[in-house]
C-alpha cells in the first residue's frame, strides 16, 4: 500500500474528475437548444496502478480521458444524402406551384386562358348571328384583346419565374462559395487545434452544421481523412479539402441565364441534387416546357384565325392597306430569307385582289400568284401594278420593306379593294397570313400576340364575309368554328383542338406538380426520420443530464468526505507523535 | 429509443403544423366554395372541370344562336303569313268581280284594291328585323325590292329586286357539328325564276290590276291561276320556316339537357359539399385542439420539478 499522501491524491483526482464531469454536464444543459450541438460525454478511466513490495496492486485514482462528442457519422452520411434530394424536390415543387398559380385554371376563373379562349370563340359566334352590328364587332375586338393580353401576361409571368429562378441560382452559388470558405477555414483551425486523441468538439459541431447546409444546397459528398481534415465534393469534383478551396462562378449562358462552372478549370458544374439542381432543372427544363406549350398554342391560334380572316371582307373595303410585318430584304424569296416568322406557311398558290365600288360591286379582279423560291415582296408589288396598269384602279409600293396597296390616284373616288375573290376564293398561298395583310392578330407567339391596330381603330374592317354583302357571315362562322377543329399544335404529333391541347397542358402540369410535391412530402418524412434518429443519438435529454447531475454530485460529496476522512487519519497520526 | 428534448419539441411543432395545415385546407374549401385550388390537388378532376366549364360556355353560345334564330324565323314566318294573307285577299277580290255580273264600277274598285294590296305587298316584303331586311339575302342592309311607277308616279308597273342579288344564304352554328340556314330568300318567295312558273308575283298583281282596268276576263282567269300557285308556294315556304323553328326549339331543349348534365358533373367535382366540409372541419379542429393540449402537457414536464 502506498503512503497516506497518495491516498489523499486519489481523493484529489476524484474531486477533479467529478468537477470536470459537472462542467461538461453544465455545458450540455446550457446547449440543450443550440442547433447542431452534439452532446458531450466525459470518458473517465482509472489512472495507472502501482505494485507494492507486498505484490499487491493498488489503483491510483481516476483521470478524465477525453470529452467526446456522441455522434454517429454514418447517420450523417445518410441524412445528408436525403437532405440533398429534399433540397432539390423542395425547389422544383415550389416552381411547379408557381406555374400552376400562373395558369390560374381553378382559381378565380376570370383571367384563365381557357376562359379567355372560350369567350373569344363565343364572341365570333355571336358576331356570326349579327355581322352588321358594330357593337358586336367591338366585342369581338375586345375579347381578342383580352385573349392576347392573357397570353402576354402568362408569358411575362413565366419568363419572370425563370428570371427569379436564375437569380436564386446566383445566390445559391454565392452561398455555396461562402460556406466552402468557412469550411476551409474550420478545417485549418481544427487541424491546428486538435492534439490526438482530443478533438476540437465545438469547431467540429460548427463544421458539421456547415456540411449539412451544403448538402441541402448541392448534394455534396464528404471524405474524412481522420486527422481533422474533411474534404467536400460536388458530384465527384473537389470543393474543399484541408487547405485548398475551389470556387464556383456564374457566367452569362444562353438567353441571359447563368451557367455555373468551376472558377479554376471552367468546367461546367452539374450538381446531382440539392437546391441548386432543383433550381436549375426548373429554370432550364420545367418552366421552359410550359412556356413552349403556351407559345405553341398562341402561334396556332394566330395562324388559324389569320388564315381565315385574311380571306374575308368587313363591312368596309380597303382604300389603303399596309402589311403588318416588314421583310428584311424585299428582294429575297418570301418563303426563305425575307425574315418572315411564318415563312413556312407560304406555298404555291395565290390570291384575288379585287377592285370594288364602295357599294360592293366588282370592278376588276386579278389573280396574284405566289411561287415559293421566286416571289419576293418586290415581284408581288410589280405583279399588282402590271395587272392594274390598264385600269389604274390599284397601285402597289414597297415602303420601308412593307407592301402598301392603295387605290390608284386616277381611279374613281368610290374605288375600294378586297383580298377575296368575287366567288369567295381565299388566299391559297399563305402570303397574306405571312405578311399580315388583312389579319386579325399581329405577332407570332405568346410574347408578341396582339390585335391588329387597324381593327382596334375601326371594327368595320373585321372580316366576317366571303363576299361584299354585309349579311354574309361565312368567315365569322368559320372562325367561331375553329374551336371544333383539330391541329397538330407545336411539337404534338396528334391533332387536337385548342381546348384539348390546353387541357393536356393543365393535366400534365397538375400531374407533374402533384408528383413533385408528393415526392417532396415523402422526402420530408424521410429527412425528418433521420433527423429524429440523429437527435435521439446526439441530442441532449435534460432528465438524463439532471440524473447524471445527482450522481456526479453524490460522487463529489463522497470524494470530499474521503479527503476529510484521510485528513482525520493524518491528524490522528500527527497527534500521536 | 432515446428521446431528447429537441426531438420532443420538433415533433410537437411538426404535428401541430400538420393539424393546422389540414384545418387550413378545409377552411379554404369552405370559404372559396371550391374543392380544389390548384390542378395538382387532383389533376384528373382539374382537367374535367376546365373541360366542363368551357363546354357549358360553348353550348350556351349555341343556345344563344338558336334563340336568335328562332326569333328571326318567327319574324320571317309572320312576314310570310302576311304575304299569304295579302295574296289571298287579292285572289278573293278577283274571284268576286271577275265575272260578267260585276259592274264596271265594281271592276274599277277591284283594280284599286289590288293596287293598294300590291303597295302593301312591297312594304311587307321590305320588312326588317333588328335592322336587317328579312328577305334581303346576305344584302341585309339594302331594301330587297324597289317599286317602279308609271309616268304619273301613281301606279306600280313592276318591282325590281336589289341589283346586287337576293340569293345570299346565311347560317348559324347551332351545335358543335351543325350549321343551319336561317334566312329565307326574297326571290324564292316572290320572284322565282325558271321553275315552270312565270314567276314574278308583283308582276302577276300588276297584270291582274290591268285586266280589271281593261275588263279582260280571260286574263283575269289566267292571273287567278298564277296567284293560286303563288299562294301555295308561299304557304310551302312558310311551312318550311315553321318546321325550322320547331327543329331549333327541339335542339334547344336538347342542348339545355346537355348543359344541365355538364353543369352537374362540374359542380360535383368542383363545388365544395358544405355538409361534408364542415364535418371535416370539426374533425380537424378537434384533432388540432387535442394536439395542442397534449403538446402543452408534455413540454411542461421536467425532472427538475421533482428534485
Amino acid at each position: 500500500m502506498g503512503s497516506i499522501f497518495s491516498a489523499l491524491n486519489i481523493g484529489r483526482l476524484g474531486l477533479l474528475a467529478q468537477q470536470y464531469s459537472m462542467h461538461v454536464l453544465g455545458n450540455n444543459i446550457a446547449n440543450v437548444n443550440t442547433e447542431g450541438y452534439t452532446r458531450r460525454r466525459v470518458v473517465l478511466s482509472p489512472t495507472g496502478s502501482v505494485q507494492l513490495g507486498s505484490g499487491l496492486v493498488f489503483g491510483t485514482g481516476v483521470k478524465t480521458e477525453d470529452i467526446q462528442r456522441v455522434r454517429d457519422t454514418f447517420l450523417d452520411v445518410y441524412l445528408r444524402n436525403e437532405m440533398g434530394t429534399l433540397g432539390m424536390l423542395d425547389k422544383s415543387s415550389a416552381a411547379y406551384k408557381y406555374i400552376e398559380l400562373i395558369f390560374n385554371e381553378l382559381g378565380d376563373q376570370g383571367r384563365s386562358l381557357s376562359t379567355m379562349m372560350s369567350e373569344f370563340w363565343n364572341a365570333w359566334e355571336t358576331l356570326s348571328t349579327e355581322p352588321e352590328n358594330t357593337a358586336v364587332r367591338e366585342s369581338v375586338i375586345s375579347s381578342g384583346l383580352s385573349l392576347a393580353s392573357t397570353f402576354r401576361y402568362m408569358r411575362e409571368r413565366l419568363d419572370g419565374l425563370r428570371l427569379d429562378l436564375n437569380t436564386a441560382v446566383g445566390t445559391t452559388v454565392e452561398e455555396i462559395n461562402t460556406l466552402a470558405a468557412q469550411l476551409q477555414e474550420l478545417n485549418v483551425q481544427i487541424i491546428a487545434a486538435e492534439d490526438e486523441p482530443h478533438t476540437a468538439n465545438d469547431l467540429r459541431d460548427r463544421r458539421d452544421l456547415l456540411v449539412d447546409r451544403l448538402s441541402e444546397l448541392a448534394a455534396v459528398t464528404t471524405r474524412d481523412f481522420g486527422d481533422g481534415e474533411l474534404a467536400v465534393f460536388i458530384n465527384g469534383s473537389l470543393l474543399v479539402s484541408g487547405t485548398t478551396i475551389r470556387t464556383l462562378e456564374t457566367t452569362a449562358g444562353t438567353s441571359g441565364m447563368y451557367a455555373v462552372q468551376w472558377a479554376d478549370t471552367g468546367d461546367t458544374v452539374t450538381p446531382s441534387g440539392g437546391e441548386l439542381k432543383g433550381l436549375m432543372d426548373s429554370r432550364d427544363v420545367n418552366v421552359p416546357a410550359y412556356i413552349s406549350r403556351v407559345d405553341a398554342l398562341a402561334t396556332q391560334i394566330i395562324k388559324e384565325v389569320n388564315r381565315l380572316h385574311s380571306g374575308g371582307n368587313g363591312l368596309e373595303l380597303y382604300e389603303v392597306a399596309t402589311s403588318g410585318i416588314a421583310v428584311t430584304d424585299a428582294d429575297a424569296p418570301l418563303d426563305s430569307g425575307a425574315g418572315l416568322p411564318f415563312e413556312d406557311e407560304i406555298t404555291s398558290g395565290g390570291f384575288y385582289l379585287g377592285a370594288y365600288t364602295t357599294a360592293g360591286n366588282l370592278l376588276l379582279q386579278q389573280w396574284i400568284s405566289i411561287t415559293p423560291g421566286t416571289s419576293t415582296l418586290n415581284t408581288v408589288a410589280a405583279e399588282i401594278n402590271a395587272d392594274f396598269l390598264a385600269t389604274g384602279f390599284l397601285q402597289a409600293y414597297v415602303v420601308s420593306n412593307r407592301l402598301m396597296i392603295q387605290v390608284g390616284s386616277g381611279a374613281p373616288s368610290d374605288t375600294r379593294f378586297s383580298f377575296v375573290g368575287s366567288n369567295g376564293t381565299r388566299d391559297t398561298s399563305g402570303f397574306l397570313l405571312a405578311t399580315e395583310l388583312n389579319t386579325f392578330f399581329t405577332g407570332e407567339d405568346s410574347e408578341t400576340i396582339n390585335v391588329s391596330s387597324l381593327l382596334q381603330n375601326n371594327a368595320d374592317f373585321l372580316a366576317t364575309a366571303s363576299s361584299t354583302a354585309p349579311g354574309d357571315n361565312a368567315i365569322a362562322l368559320a372562325i367561331g368554328n375553329l374551336r371544333n377543329q383539330t391541329f397538330e399544335i407545336g411539337a404534338d404529333t396528334e391533332a387536337r383542338s385548342f381546348d384539348d391541347y390546353h387541357e393536356v397542358t393543365i393535366a400534365t402540369l397538375g400531374a407533374e406538380s402533384a408528383r413533385e410535391s408528393g415526392l417532396c412530402a415523402n422526402q420530408e418524412n424521410v429527412v425528418e426520420a433521420f433527423k429524429q434518429q440523429r437527435l435521439a443519438y446526439s441530442g441532449v435529454n435534460l432528465d438524463e443530464e439532471l440524473t447524471n447531475l445527482i450522481s456526479v454530485e453524490h460522487a463529489y460529496t463522497a470524494a470530499a468526505r474521503y479527503i476529510s476522512t484521510i485528513d482525520e487519519m493524518l491528524e490522528t497520526l500527527v497527534s500521536i507523535t | 429509443m432515446r428521446v431528447t428534448h429537441s426531438m420532443l419539441s420538433d415533433t410537437a411543432v411538426a404535428s401541430l403544423m400538420r393539424s393546422l395545415e389540414r384545418l387550413q385546407h378545409v377552411q379554404e374549401q369552405i370559404t372559396t366554395g371550391r374543392n380544389y385550388q390548384l390542378p395538382s390537388e387532383n389533376p384528373t378532376a382539374a382537367t374535367q372541370i376546365v373541360r366542363f366549364t368551357s363546354k357549358v360556355a360553348e353550348i350556351e353560345q349555341y343556345r344563344l344562336a338558336i334563340s336568335n334564330g328562332i326569333a328571326w324565323n318567327e319574324m320571317t314566318s309572320t312576314v310570310l303569313t302576311e304575304i299569304e294573307d295579302l295574296l289571298a285577299e287579292a285572289l278573293d277580290v278577283s274571284e268576286r268581280f271577275s265575272n260578267s255580273a260585276a259592274t264596271s264600277a265594281e271592276r274599277e274598285l277591284a283594280a284599286a284594291t289590288i293596287e293598294s294590296l300590291l303597295e302593301e305587298l312591297v312594304m311587307t316584303a321590305n320588312r326588317s328585323f333588328k335592322e336587317k331586311y328579312i328577305l334581303g339575302g346576305t344584302r341585309t342592309l339594302t331594301a330587297p325590292f324597289t317599286a317602279q311607277y308609271d309616268g304619273d308616279g301613281e301606279l306600280i308597273t313592276g318591282v325590281s329586286p336589289n341589283p346586287q342579288g337576293l340569293t345570299g344564304v346565311w347560317s348559324y352554328r347551332v351545335s358543335e357539328v351543325e350549321t343551319m340556314r336561317m334566312n329565307t330568300r326574297g326571290n324564292e318567295v316572290l320572284q322565282p325564276i325558271g321553275q315552270g312558273f312565270e314567276g314574278d308575283v308583283f308582276k302577276v298583281l300588276v297584270r291582274l290590276r290591268e285586266a280589271f282596268e281593261d275588263g279582260d276576263f280571260d286574263a283575269m282567269a289566267t292571273e287567278e291561276g298564277e296567284l293560286r300557285e303563288a299562294i301555295s308556294r308561299v304557304v310551302a315556304i312558310n311551312a318550311r320556316v315553321g318546321s325550322r323553328v320547331n327543329r331549333l326549339e327541339a335542339m334547344d331543349a336538347d342542348l339545355e339537357t346537355q348543359v344541365l348534365t355538364y353543369e352537374g358533373q362540374r359542380s360535383e367535382l368542383e363545388d365544395t359539399d358544405l355538409a361534408e366540409a364542415i364535418v371535416e372541419f370539426n374533425t380537424a379542429d378537434t384533432v388540432y385542439q387535442a394536439a395542442l393540449a397534449s403538446t402543452a402537457r408534455i413540454l411542461q414536464l421536467s425532472l427538475a420539478d421533482f428534485l
